[in-house]
């Protein structure tokens, strides 16, 4: 034997002597593990004794750790290394009652045959005993040193565990024992009465193996060998004088008195403090990027004096959940690629299912990127938008346009209508179909059973259901949705290059309609596309509208645009699309203008619909003749193209003087003030919203909390 | 929990949001471009 304390004296040998440190942390074990041949199946040896302590043999390990029955090929798969496993079911207990027979005590132990220098190791020590931790040991509260795990069996023991110092290590268990539970003939009044009262089973049985840490100074590869691997057990027990008789359907209000839930879980696991030694730094690296994020937007802002504190709100929790999320995402894909894909066992899960330090980060990333694009929208839904009409009233046959003191030029609203109903029309589009991205995501996931890539076997080629690890699974289902998404937006990318831009479509009816749009999505800064038309009129009978476009083509009217530059002197510069910084005075004007045409809302009277029309033709006088058209005379020197600062952080032009600026936006930045400009978001958003449903407790609240 | 649940519940969030920003950002653009609700279908 391997020189145990005790082992012989105390014979049969039930508990452990030493310190369960000592023998949960020894390097003894010579065995090397591997995911793929022989040396990846965990043989292990049980020896068997009757309750008097007669030794009834040995015999191999396959599925007697576990009362659940079935495919025993399914049932032994936890030997395969690396494999991480959970079988549930229940057992009835009126069967395991009737059961005559008596209890059977097991001995586990782990064939270990060669030792170091490769020599066959002499019988006796070519099995290594495996210890068993009973975690309801004991009577608590105050003599029960393993009811910690009793709490939660996922605890992990490390060799720095203060809880170590107070575990009992024994050895012999048993699964079921419906014999102890007979009342003594002493103990009761009816001496002939050997009734059962009480029976007791193995109702968690968790076998754990970890691997050793590498060794640099000796010529083995430790981290390719084990620690002693250990059981733990938790018992229950029952009065059998309430296991109902009768066959109770599923559902039923005492099903569990009388079909009894077991669970046999296979963990294997490593030494991860190095792991968590990097992730502790990457979160301060994390919170860094956060910092750097939030404060380049929060100095835009304050040069762009646009302090909005629902702005800054959107944008600070936009920095946090996309730096978190991106920050999973990595994590999720190293356990992914370096757990899943591996050919040797260096990487093994944390036991903790899902991890606390996931599930922060995850709830973290959820509730800032759902306010995020809440705050997003919202302040979508109140940018200050105008159409401004550049059509003139046509003058009459005579040729001269008599204006009538109070009354609006004649010119039809229609094309006006029309603007606005493609803006509300795409202000609501995506780039990406949700629809589309869920129905294969959910193929990719469900139907062609992807999803088993998340299962705690380090085999990306096993797609046997199991249950999933949440971070891999996380990274599976972010693959598969990125992929989607991904296969989508270059699709949308060749149709908006060959076919038709959604947003360069809008740009051009607003040009064939003879209509501006002006947007202020902050205090002082906004978007301007210029849609004045090169023709006198737009407001025509088809036949003009083809002749002018015709005469447009033959290049016998000047260019379109603010500047009415051609496409050599623009350089793929835009001249219809403009970023807009307004100043002060312009600002103060609108926002007079608009408040005064909002003033006395409600019923549409007669005199209301008069102020309404006049209020909208001062406000299109305003931007039309006094804003756009002081820019276009001044176009030298307040158009201008985008500086390199300006592409990357969206920072301010430097002003010269106080005037207003348009900035050449040939990337459409308009997109902004729509769900087309926030598609980043949203996809994010889905993605998260799709996590949260599919991940356990506690981001869904309907289900049950774990035990701890 | 079950991929299709997550779907489904993703499905009716994203298309809430869209719905959402379709009614409010249509009486937004009715109310700054003083054109009647009516008009925009």
């Amino acid at each position: 034997m391997h020189n145990f304390a005790g082992w012989i004296d105390g014979f049969p040998w039930t508990a452990y002597e030493n310190k369960a440190r000592d023998e949960l942390f020894t390097t003894d074990i010579n065995r090397v593990v591997s995911l793929r041949g022989g040396s990846s199946v965990m043989s292990m040896t049980l020896s068997k004794y009757a309750m008097d302590g007669t030794f009834l043999g040995f015999e191999s390990l396959k599925t007697q750790l576990t009362l659940c029955r079935g495919d025993e090929r399914v049932l032994a798969s936890y030997q395969r290394f690396g494999s991480n496993v959970r079988r549930e079911c229940t057992v009835d207990l009126r069967q395991l009652i009737a059961d005559p027979s008596e209890p059977v005590f097991y001995e586990l132990w782990i064939d270990d045959p060669v030792d170091r220098a490769g020599k066959e190791r002499a019988e006796g020590t070519a099995l290594y005993p495996v210890p068993v931790i009973i975690a309801n040991y004991g009577s608590p509260p105050d003599d029960a040193p393993n009811q910690f795990l009793a709490r939660n069996l996922n605890i992990d023991l490390t060799f720095a565990s203060p809880e170590l110092e107070k575990v009992v290590l024994h050895r012999r268990f048993f699964l079921v024992d419906a014999v102890s539970g007979r009342k003594s003939r002493g103990a009761t009044a009816d001496r002939e009465d050997p009734s059962l009262q009480v029976v007791r089973w193995a109702k968690s049985v968790i076998l754990r193996v970890s691997l050793q840490i590498d060794d640099p100074d000796t010529p083995f590869d430790e981290s390719l060998r084990i620690l002693p691997p250990y059981v733990v057990i938790e018992y229950e027990q029952q009065q059998t004088s309430i296991i109902p008789e009768e066959d109770l359907g599923f559902g039923a209000e005492n099903e569990a008195l009388r079909y009894a839930p077991v669970s046999f879980v296979s963990q294997y696991t490593m030494n991860l403090e190095y792991y968590w030694r990097v992730m502790f730094i990457l979160m301060f690296v994390m919170i860094g990027l956060v910092i750097i994020d939030f404060g380049v937007k929060i100095s835009v802002r304050t040069q762009s004096k646009a302090m909005d504190p629902i702005g800054i709100a959107a944008d600070l929790f936009g920095s946090v959940a996309g730096v978190f999320f991106w920050s999973l995402w990595f994590f999720a894909a190293y356990w992914f690629f370096f757990f899943k894909l591996q050919s040797e066992p260096k990487t093994l899960m944390p036991l903790e299912n899902p991890h606390h330090d996931y599930l922060t980060l995850v709830i973290i990333a959820i509730s800032c990127k759902v306010l995020n694009v809440i705050f997003l929208v919202y302040r979508q839904c109140c940018v200050d938008i105008f159409f401004i009409d550049w059509e003139k009233e046509k003058a009459p046959d005579d040729g001269i346009v008599k204006e009538k003191a109070g009354e609006l030029p004649n010119v039809s609203v229609w094309r006006y209508i029309l603007i606005a109903n493609e803006w509300c029309e795409m202000q609501c589009n995506r780039h990406t179909d949700v629809d589309f991205t869920l129905m294969f995501c959910l193929l990719f996931l469900a139907g062609l059973k992807f999803e088993h890539l998340a299962t705690q076997q380090p085999s990306a080629t096993d797609l046997t259901p199991g249950e999933p690890n949440m971070v891999v699974r996380f990274f599976v289902i972010s693959m598969f949705y990125f992929t989607v998404v991904l296969i989508q937006l270059l699709y949308k990318a060749l149709t908006y290059r060959f076919e038709r831009d959604p947003l360069d479509h809008f740009a051009d009816l607003c040009n064939l309609a003879n209509i501006s749009t002006f947007i202020l999505d902050e205090e002082l800064h906004g978007y301007y596309i210029h849609g004045r038309a090169v023709h006198p009129h737009c407001d025509v009978n088809m036949q003009k509208m083809q002749a002018n476009l015709a005469a447009e083509a033959e290049g016998n009217l000047p260019f379109r645009g603010l500047t009415q530059k051609g496409e050599a002197d623009l350089q793929g510069a835009s001249d219809s699309v403009f970023e807009l910084y307004v100043t002060n005075d312009i600002r103060d004007k609108y926002s007079q203008h608009v408040e005064g045409a909002l003033r006395g809302g409600g019923k549409k009277s007669g005199a209301r619909v008069d102020q309404q029309a006049a209020a909208q033709h001062s406000i299109n006088e305003f931007l039309g003749h006094h804003v756009i058209d002081d820019l276009a005379q001044n176009a030298s020197d307040v158009v201008i193209l985008p500086s390199i600062a300006h592409k990357l952080t969206g920072a301010p032009p430097s002003r010269k003087s106080e005037s207003a600026v348009l900035i050449r936006d040939s990337a459409n930045l308009y997109s902004r003030v729509l769900l087309y400009g926030i598609e980043y978001d949203l996809i994010l958003f889905d993605l998260l919203v799709f996590v949260a449903w599919s991940a356990p407790c506690p981001i869904i609240p309907t289900c049950d909390l774990p035990d701890d | 929990m079950d991929v299709f649940i997550a779907a489904l519940f993703t499905y009716i969030i994203a298309h809430a949001l869209i719905e959402l920003r379709a009614k409010y950002g249509t009486a937004n653009v009715a109310a700054k471009t003083l054109v009647d609700e009516r008009f925009l279908a």
